[in-house]
Order: C-alpha cells, then sequence, then structure tokens
C-alpha cells in the first residue's frame, strides 16, 4: 500500500511530465489558437451565460436580477410556440434530411460512368449563400401562378397552393428548402464514407448472388451506420440554432407559425435592443444542444473506434 | 545548436501569430496632429452612385477649409439593426450617424447619443424646433438628437396603372381617395381594368404593424393609456381597432385587391411595386428616393396621394430621421459634428453660404434622377427661415408633373401623429401576427385576435414599462 507522501510524489511526478521544457515549443504553438478559442468561443458562451441575469442597456450591464429575465422570456405568451416549433424543424429535417443525402451518395457509387459530373451538379447547391437559397426557394414557393410549384401544378389544372403561408406545414417546406443546400456537403462525406467499404465483402456479397438491396442492408448499412449517427446528431445541433432561413423566407410567420429559438433570439437582440432576453434563449438553446452534443461524441467515439 | 535554432524558430513563431490575434483589437481615432477627427456615416456608396458621393466630398472638402482643424472621415457604414449593437458595445460607432425616427427612443434609452442641450442653447435652436420634434428628441429635459428630417405617410401609386383605370383626369390631376374604403375601391377597379393587384401591404419584420398604426388611428384606436401609477395599459382591444382590421381584412377577401402572398417584407414590397406589379402601396419621401435610387423606378412613374381617412380621422404617421452624434465624442468632435451638420444645412440657421450648399445639394439630387418636390414637414417651427427656404428650393428643383405629387403635398386637414409611446417595435410585431393570420385566413376572428394581440402586449411588454 502507498503512503499519502507517496502517492503525492507520484502525482507530482506525473504533473511535472505535463509541463517539462520540452512542451513549451508545443504550448507556444497553440497558444494562438488556444487564445482565439478562450476569447471567440468560450468567452462570449460564459459572458451570454452571465449577461442572461442581469439588467442590460445594450451590452452594458446594469444590474443583477438573478432569473428575472428567465421568467419574462418563460412566461412570454409566444414563447412555448417557439420551442415547439424548433423541436418540429428538428423532427422534420429528421424525417426530410436525413436520408437524401445518402441516397445521392449511394447513387454516386454505384454510378459506372458520369461520376465526376454528378458529383459537381449534387455540390452545387452546397456552394449557394443561405440568402441565396432562401430567396430562391421563395420564388419557388410564390403563392401566386407565377411561382415555380403552382405553375408546374396549374399544368396539371390544380388551384395555386399557399406553400409557406399554410401555417400547418410552413416549417416543412423550409425544411425541405434546407435540405436541398445542406445535403451536398453531407453526400459528398457520406460518398467518401463509401469509398471504405470492404470491396472484399462486397465481392462475396454478389457472388452469393446479393442484389442492390441486400448488398446495401448486409455490407453499407452496417459499415456506414456509426457515420449516419454522427451526422444525425450533428444535423440535430445544427437545425435547432435555425435563423437564416425563416428570417429570409416567411419572418418567422404566418403569425409565428415558422418562428424558431434562432430568430427569437435574433428579434430580442437586433430588434428590441434587449441582449440580455436573447442570451436567455441562447442559454435554453445550449442546454438543448448540449445533450446532442454528448450524444455525438459519445457516437462518434464508437463510431472512431469501429472505423 | 541545431536545437536552439529550432527553439528560436518556434518561440518567433509564436510571438508572430500571439501578436496577429491580439493586433485586431483596438485602433485610436482621436486627434491626428491637432486636428479634430469626426467619423460620418451615411454617405453613398461611391461604386453604385459616383456623382452624388462625389459632390458629398466636395461637401466635405469645404467644410474642412472652413474649419481647418477638422477632419472628417467616411465610416462607410449606414445604420443597420444587425451590427449596431456590437458596434456600440466595440466603440466602433462613427462619431455621427444618422438613425431613422424610429430608433430614436431605443438610442436615447441605451444611453449613446451625446447630451446635445448646451450646443442647441448655444446655436438659438432650442426655441425655434417644433413641439413634437422636440418632445421627441428630449429625455429628462435634455436633447440628445439633432432632427434632418421629417415627413408622413402618404400613398404612392404608379401613374401608368392609376392611368389606365381611369383615375388620372384629362387635366393630369390624380384622384385623391378620401376614404379607406375609397381606397379599396380605386384598388379593385385598378385589378379589374389592368390585371394587376391594387394595393400592396408589407405583414413581416414589424412592417405590418408599423403601417397598420395610422389606419387603426384614423378609426379611433388607442393602442396604450398610461395610468395614473406610471404604468401603461393595452387599450387596443377595441371595436375601434377591429373595424380598422376589418377593413384589412376586407383588402383580401372582400375586394381582392392584394398579392396572393401574405408574407411580404418592406424590401419585397419595394421590389414588387418599383416593377410595376402592384399599383398602390405605403410611403413617404425616403421611401420614393429609394425606389428611384435602389430599384431603378423612373421618377415620373410616380404618383403620391394623401393618406386616406377612417370614419374618425384623418391622421398620418410621422417618420423621419436624426442625427446622432456619438456618446463616447469629445466636447471637441462634438462642437465639429455640429458644425458639421449646420454647414450641410440641417439646422435652422441659414446663412448665405449655407443656403449656398444646400442650393447644391438639391441640383446634385436632381441631377442623380431623384424625384425633386414632395414636401416634407419642417422640424423646425412653420415660421423659420430654414423651413421658407427649403419649400423654396423643392418649388425651384421640382423635376416631376406637379400633378403627380400635389395631392401629398396637400396637408390640410392631415392630423400628424408620433409612433406609439411604448415598445412601438414590439407591439408592430404583434400586429404583424394578427396581419398575417388575417389575410391567410379568410375565417379568422378578428375580436378574437386583436384580444390576444392585446393580452400579449401586455403581458410581453407592457407590464414591464415604467
Amino acid at each position: 500500500m502507498l503512503h499519502t507522501s507517496e502517492i503525492n510524489l507520484a502525482t507530482k511526478k506525473k504533473k511535472k511530465k505535463l509541463f517539462t521544457r520540452a512542451d513549451i515549443s508545443g504550448w507556444l504553438l497553440i497558444a494562438p489558437s488556444f487564445i482565439l478559442m478562450c476569447v471567440l468561443i468560450l468567452r462570449p458562451q460564459i459572458m451570454g451565460m452571465v449577461w442572461s441575469t442581469f439588467e442590460m442597456k445594450g451590452f452594458q450591464v446594469v444590474k443583477f436580477v438573478g432569473l428575472d429575465n428567465f421568467k419574462r422570456v418563460l412566461t412570454n405568451t409566444d414563447f412555448l410556440q417557439t420551442f415547439i416549433n424548433t423541436w418540429e424543424y428538428l423532427g422534420w429535417s429528421l424525417v426530410i434530411g436525413l436520408l437524401p443525402p445518402f441516397i445521392i451518395a449511394i447513387v454516386m457509387n454505384e454510378m459506372a460512368v458520369f461520376r465526376k459530373t454528378i458529383r459537381t451538379l449534387v455540390y452545387f447547391p452546397g456552394i449557394m449563400p443561405a440568402v441565396a437559397v432562401s430567396v430562391l426557394w421563395a420564388f419557388i414557393y410564390q403563392p401566386n401562378v407565377s411561382g415555380m410549384l403552382n405553375a408546374i401544378l396549374a399544368k396539371f389544372g390544380v388551384e395555386p397552393y399557399g406553400w409557406l403561408q399554410d401555417g400547418r406545414f410552413t416549417i416543412l417546406y423550409i425544411i425541405i428548402s434546407m435540405t436541398w443546400s445542406g445535403m451536398a456537403g453531407t453526400a459528398i462525406y457520406y460518398f467518401a464514407g463509401l469509398q471504405g467499404v470492404n470491396n472484399e465483402l462486397y465481392e462475396a456479397a454478389m457472388i452469393d448472388g446479393a442484389g442492390f438491396f441486400t448488398r446495401l442492408r448486409v455490407v453499407v448499412i452496417p459499415y456506414m451506420l456509426p457515420m449516419l449517427l454522427v451526422f444525425a446528431a450533428r444535423q440535430c445541433i445544427g437545425v435547432f440554432q435555425v435563423v437564416d432561413q425563416p428570417l429570409q423566407m416567411t419572418g418567422g410567420g404566418p403569425n409565428n407559425a415558422s418562428m424558431s429559438m434562432g430568430l427569437l433570439s435574433y428579434n430580442y437582440a437586433f430588434v428590441n435592443y434587449r441582449p440580455q432576453l436573447a442570451m436567455v434563449v441562447n442559454v435554453i438553446t445550449f442546454c438543448v444542444i448540449m445533450i446532442f452534443t454528448l450524444i455525438y461524441n459519445h457516437v462518434d467515439k464508437r463510431a472512431s473506434e469501429n472505423m | 545548436m541545431k536545437k536552439r535554432i529550432w527553439k528560436t524558430v518556434v518561440l518567433v513563431t509564436a510571438i508572430i501569430l500571439t501578436l496577429g490575434v491580439l493586433g485586431g483589437c483596438g485602433a485610436d481615432q482621436n486627434a491626428e496632429n491637432g486636428q479634430v477627427v469626426i467619423s460620418v456615416a451615411n454617405f453613398v456608396d461611391e461604386k453604385t452612385n459616383p456623382e452624388v458621393y462625389k459632390s458629398q466630398m466636395e461637401e466635405v472638402a469645404g467644410f474642412e477649409a472652413a474649419y481647418p482643424n477638422v477632419k472628417v472621415e467616411d465610416a462607410r457604414w449606414d445604420f443597420n439593426v444587425d451590427t449596431f449593437l456590437a458596434k456600440a458595445e466595440g466603440g466602433t460607432l462613427p462619431t455621427l450617424y444618422y438613425v431613422p425616427m424610429t430608433e430614436a427612443e431605443n438610442i436615447m434609452n441605451l444611453d449613446l447619443a451625446a447630451d446635445l442641450t448646451d450646443e442647441f442653447e448655444k446655436r438659438e435652436m432650442t426655441d425655434k424646433l417644433s413641439e413634437f420634434i422636440l418632445q421627441k428628441i428630449s429625455k429628462n429635459n435634455r436633447i440628445y438628437l439633432m432632427p434632418t428630417s421629417c415627413y408622413d405617410v402618404g400613398i404612392a401609386v404608379n401613374i401608368d396603372l392609376y392611368d389606365q383605370a381611369g383615375f388620372i383626369d384629362e387635366n393630369g390631376n390624380l384622384y385623391q381617395p378620401e376614404t379607406w374604403e375609397d381606397l379599396a375601391g380605386v384598388a379593385k377597379k385598378i385589378k379589374d381594368s389592368t390585371g394587376v393587384d391594387g394595393f400592396i401591404f408589407p405583414t413581416t419584420q414589424n412592417n405590418g404593424g408599423w403601417r397598420f398604426t395610422p389606419i387603426a388611428w384614423s378609426y379611433g384606436t388607442v393602442f396604450e393609456t398610461q395610468l395614473e401609477d406610471g404604468g401603461w395599459q393595452a387599450t387596443f382591444n377595441s371595436p375601434e381597432c377591429v373595424k380598422a382590421m376589418q377593413f384589412v381584412s376586407d383588402l383580401k377577401w372582400k375586394y381582392d385587391v392584394l398579392p396572393e402572398n401574405a408574407l411580404i417584407s418592406g424590401t419585397n414590397t419595394k421590389e414588387q411595386f418599383s416593377a410595376g406589379n402592384v399599383a398602390m402601396t405605403f410611403a413617404e419621401p425616403n421611401y420614393i428616393i429609394e425606389l428611384v435610387q435602389n430599384y431603378g423606378m423612373d421618377k415620373n412613374k410616380i404618383g403620391m396621394l394623401g393618406i386616406p381617412a377612417g370614419d374618425q380621422r384623418r391622421v398620418s404617421l410621422m417618420g423621419g430621421g436624426f442625427y446622432v452624434i456619438n456618446k463616447d465624442s469629445t466636447p471637441e468632435q462634438v462642437s465639429a459634428a455640429m458644425n458639421f451638420i449646420e454647414y450641410r444645412g440641417y439646422t435652422c440657421n441659414l446663412t448665405e453660404e449655407r443656403k449656398e450648399t444646400l442650393a447644391k445639394d438639391y441640383e446634385t439630387r436632381a441631377a442623380s434622377g431623384e424625384l425633386i418636390g414632395l414636401e416634407s414637414i419642417s422640424p423646425w417651427k412653420a415660421e423659420s427661415e430654414y423651413g421658407v427656404y427649403i419649400q423654396e428650393l423643392n418649388r425651384e428643383n421640382l423635376n416631376v408633373d406637379i400633378n403627380h405629387i400635389k395631392n401629398y403635398n396637400d396637408k390640410t386637414g392631415l392630423e400628424f401623429q408620433q409612433e406609439e409611446p411604448k415598445d412601438a417595435q414590439a407591439l408592430y410585431a404583434v400586429f404583424d401576427n394578427v396581419i398575417q393570420e388575417v389575410l391567410t385566413n379568410p375565417d379568422a376572428n378578428i375580436e378574437g385576435l386583436i384580444e390576444n394581440a392585446a393580452n400579449d402586449f401586455q403581458q410581453n411588454n407592457l407590464d414591464y414599462a415604467n
């Protein structure tokens, strides 16, 4: 059994090893990144949490008010609907957004010809800025006959439909536009992942007479599953912060039907000049995202171990 | 030896990188060679509007010649909500910048404006301010903002469509709708005869509520009432407000004169109107300038009407703009910024030199294609020399058919009202929601919506107002 003094000595020795002179150059090299991370990532997050408990004038702290700001936000008559809306964004994004990039990656992988052309075409929406995508889709969803979708419907004698104005499905339509622009990047990742599928297994399955769907089920999906889960977690994190699309396409309407937590925070900070209330929304969002992040880290770790 | 070289390289690299990180922090904009430096926002963009920019820079050169101890820098920034607070916190707001009237209360509440009371007194301007403007730019009996323009909301019309629908007589006079129902009838006739939507009503980003307020006032709505204990009560859950909202609903479901899209931002409105896709919309002089300069609309195709009346009053919402002098400015910078404002001709103190500056400014604006002739409300008392001179310049530089704008310029019987005193932006947001619901749901329960809106506004905002 070790004595306390021996344990301390061992710890000291261990600590000393972390900060040996030989490591100084390493610490110096990471110093700029570390400072940047502290200044640009950690500090704003911590300050945001602190400020959410203060009364503020602009970004100037006036006085500590405890949880009053939280009470004000949580009792705001729009908050509950906004919180539910954000989960609806998330739900639709998982239903609509998860599979298309994977399917596209598989199609690209299976294609014997035009692979590069298809890859370029698939990636094209990914290079468009979010605002441009929103404007484009606002045109596609125009509720009159000049809107692209309604023009197509008109060819079949169908009356124009309100699309984004139908509050029951506004979020769904926004998610479709987000999926269109966001799936390219993910598809390329999946495509890269598919290159790692063991060819021997794939060929063995083919020799055994496995068709496309059987190969997909027994070879591809088991191999890709960790990656799919990682991207699902990342998608949850991203979608929970959605601001640009509802801001550009609907302004959060009709009648708050597409208001998201991100947009609510934007309105508090930049329209009503109450950053402390925006911070409260961000703290709540942060807590939810933290859960997703923990899941992401767990899944990512397992995925790395399986690779 | 090799190890030492390696260490030196690492150390130098680390220092350079760290300095690079910290290097961006802070830049002093104060005096250079004893000069007072003021950074001024809101100059036009050099690339998109070279003529006007050149004229503005000539004005700056003239000012610097008249005040050799002052240097004016182009801050290359216009007020916008996305960057404003961050710049304020970072201490990088310009010395002098322009804000719309809707932001006046916020700017003063945030303590971002320098106290101009002594400058106003020194320049003998306080007594010349019109009462409503003095009220708008003051807090606790101190003056914080400098008024530059003031206007009332009217109705812009597309001259071609108005003409096609028969609303321009043989003498070129535009028909002036007397009431909101009259306006709806005009819009319907335009749609029936041209196929183009008669009116466009913005509905998002607080534009819907903002545009709705003068309609509601004209039907007798009182939005907010101060209680004896100093608190505030939402008082728009009233038959008057319901009636006003019913008119908005009728535009869509009875007259069918609005575009199909019920989620329209202020920018969409300008795009649609300037492209000739709609015949009428709410507008004010600054709005017309934008339509011409930023959206390429021909100034001769724009007409301006006075705002119609409701069943109680004919009242228009007052808008305008103010110059803000940054609170962090030194007294010398405040004085230099006030001199610059005065030099540009925005104060009531007119000298022959300043008259020349203003006259030249009008010529440049006319030459750049801007519509000249719309009469604003003077922020100064009616009898002030400034107000009279501006009207004179407007008439001298008129560059469109006066018949197109004379209905707007005729303010007879028109009342002016400022936006609501407490949380106006939040009030507009609440009404955005109501208007969106009313315009997307033909069976919307207007009374219930207004009742809920009043409760929401009370609970979310006025309960916290003092």
